[in-house]
């Protein structure tokens, strides 16, 4: 269910379909604090400015800025906050929530990726560690998922356990498709009025075997919550400091939201990474397989790049 | 709660394997994580065979772990011992004792130093709270099913366990006598705080008793499938907790996660048993290389 509120442009909601509708991806600074890299609207036509006012967030302020504080993703929803009514009025993008979330290279913080999303059924859950080791919900957004969202809080994970005790486990980010009828996705959305479609689990952690917390992010049958996502099987060594990464090749598409997907256009966008070092945006069409857009997110095991996360919209 | 509480057993990557006739361990439970605070009580559920009550005689010291640690109030387990108690489906009395001394019988094992009048005071006592003080005297063969199991249950709670360990302690038990007996446990449990796993098929027992519940996955290789917090305020009366408007979605929760795992176990033991097939042809292989 995609509603666009009456104060944006009609053309948005016919030339968009997924909830993810702008992204930007910060840097930290020398000082402590993160800078603005790069920013994308999915539509570009919604596009009003897109040179933001503010730039910079120092450590604990605002949504970026907590999320590096606290080393985990951070969700603001239906609320006047001050992020929001940036992104509102620097895109144009009827935005109802957005997410924050760090990415590590081991112990060292390469990116926050921000995330908007517009109103429409699916899930963000931030998974961390209680005082019994298990996984329980510290920050949600739901939509359209009432009782699921009321069980969610009641439902702790072991290690090992359920999407996000896998993520733990391994240390690897998963994508589930058919949470439905899929076995590994342990909980039950079935008295719901969405109907959940893929989920994609994303440890956020400074040191292999102990995340920070595992992020989830939900698709339901009305609306993706992108237009592509897939996790890559890729090998590369982990560069020192903030050099480029040497050339990794992707080895296979472990999960993906596309059947029958089969590797193309995503070793480019694992190049461009390859190249920048750290999470990438890239914008041109060609590149990205058709998609406006693509961030490529790389994940580390046991000192090597392992995995990649692909998001189109 | 200080540490000891909060972790009052502590069980991490608990595992139990049994050889294959190829010398290959089958893992019948593998990596179970679970940590119960002391005074919870936790239900176990998930389906037959699935290796509840594995982990239940592993807890108790009567089945000896294949790895991972198991500990209460921080010292490890090593084998059976009276801070663990247990009520099988079965209550197991001794047929030539009355009641009395059924009950008697583990009080004498426990408070050896305890006076004759101490340990006649203790046996009667816990014979009172299940409901039984004028069945003292009475035989087995007396009682019915559920009397049994009452005295089952007494002759358990009067060792004073650290921990009381039910295996289906309700499973032979028409439904009347089933809720009467729950909440004679219940009320117990309340009074002296008694921290308690309790395996059981029965998902409404499964709300009704419990402070969470942990969900088995199919075996092989069961583990927690998920653990859920029951938020329903302790002491409970059933029809409070029957007209809780979230009762419905806990119960169907549990049930769409037991369908779940139905629905998954053939292709789930097809999953091991390609695993275990490969491992044996690499044996095969190496024997023929020798």
């Amino acid at each position: 269910m995609t509603t666009a509120t009456q104060d944006h442009p009609p053309s948005m909601t016919a030339t968009t379909n997924c909830l993810i509708r702008y992204i930007e991806i910060w840097v930290p600074g020398n000082d402590g604090s993160v800078v603005l890299e790069s920013a994308r609207v999915v539509d570009a036509d919604c596009l009003r400015a897109l040179t933001p006012q503010i730039t910079t967030f120092q450590l604990g302020e605002g949504l970026i800025g907590s999320a590096v504080k606290q080393r985990s993703p951070v969700i603001f929803q239906d609320l006047p906050s001050t992020d929001l009514q940036r992104v509102r009025d620097q895109s144009g993008v009827p935005v109802t929530a957005m997410l924050a979330f760090p990415v590590y290279l081991e112990d060292r913080l390469i990116n926050v990726i921000a995330v908007g999303l517009v109103d429409g059924d699916g899930a963000a859950e931030i998974w961390t560690r209680d005082d019994r080791d298990e996984l329980s919900v510290s920050g949600s957004i739901y939509r359209g998922l009432d009782s699921f969202e009321y069980m969610s809080q009641h439902v702790r994970f072991p290690k090992g356990a359920g999407l996000p005790g896998y993520c733990w486990k391994f240390g690897v980010p998963k994508m589930l498709s058919d949470p439905g009828t899929n076995p590994n996705f342990i909980r039950s959305f079935d008295r719901d009025r969405a109907a959940l479609t893929s989920v994609v689990g994303l440890p956020i952690s400074r040191s292999y075997g102990y995340p920070e917390s595992i992020l989830l992010l939900m698709s339901s049958q009305s609306i993706p919550l992108a237009n592509y996502a897939a996790v890559l099987k890729v090998d590369a060594a982990l560069p020192e400091d903030d050099a480029p990464f040497p050339p990794i090749t992707v080895t296979s598409i472990e999960n993906s939201s596309q059947e029958d997907d089969d590797i193309d256009w995503q070793q480019t966008a694992v190049d461009q990474m390859a190249a920048c070092g750290s999470c990438c945006l890239i914008d041109e069409e060609a590149l990205c397989g058709g998609f406006k857009g693509v961030v490529a997110i790389p994940f580390t095991k046991k000192g090597r790049v392992d995995r990649a996360v692909l998001l189109a919209f | 709660m200080n540490r000891h509480d909060s972790r009052y057993v502590e069980i991490a990557n608990l595992t139990k394997a049994y050889p294959n006739p190829f010398g290959h361990d089958i893992e019948v439970v593998k990596d179970f994580n679970m940590i119960l605070r002391k005074g919870e009580i936790v239900s176990v559920i998930g389906h037959s065979g699935c290796g509840k009550s594995t982990v239940l005689t592993m807890v108790a010291g009567l089945n000896p772990i294949s790895s991972g640690s198991l500990a209460v109030q921080g010292r490890e387990v090593s084998g059976p011992g009276p801070d663990r108690a247990v009520v099988f489906q079965s209550p197991c009395l001794l047929p030539w004792m009355s009641t009395y001394d059924n009950v008697m019988l583990g009080v004498k094992q426990c408070y050896p130093h305890g006076s004759k009048q101490q340990r006649k005071e203790i046996c009667e006592y816990y014979l009172n709270l299940v409901g039984l003080a004028d069945s003292m005297k009475r035989f087995p063969r007396e009682m019915s099913g559920g009397m049994q199991q009452r005295v089952g249950i007494a002759r358990a709670i009067a060792l004073k366990p650290q921990v009381l360990l039910l295996d289906e302690p309700f499973g032979r038990l028409d439904s009347l006598t089933r809720m009467d007996l729950q909440d004679v446990i219940l009320d117990i449990l309340d009074r002296e705080r008694i921290t308690t796993m309790v395996i059981t098929h029965d998902v409404d027992e499964a709300i009704y008793m419990s402070d969470r519940i942990c969900m088995m996955t199919n075996g092989p290789e069961a583990t927690v499938g998920q653990i859920l917090d029951v938020p329903f305020q302790r002491p409970r009366l059933r029809q409070d907790v029957l007209d809780d408007p979230h009762y419905y979605d806990f119960r169907f929760a549990l049930i769409s996660f037991l369908e779940k795992q139905e629905r998954a176990k053939d292709s789930h033991v097809a999953e091991v048993k390609q695993r275990l097939n490969a491992a044996d042809s690499a044996t095969d292989q190496q024997v023929t290389r020798v």
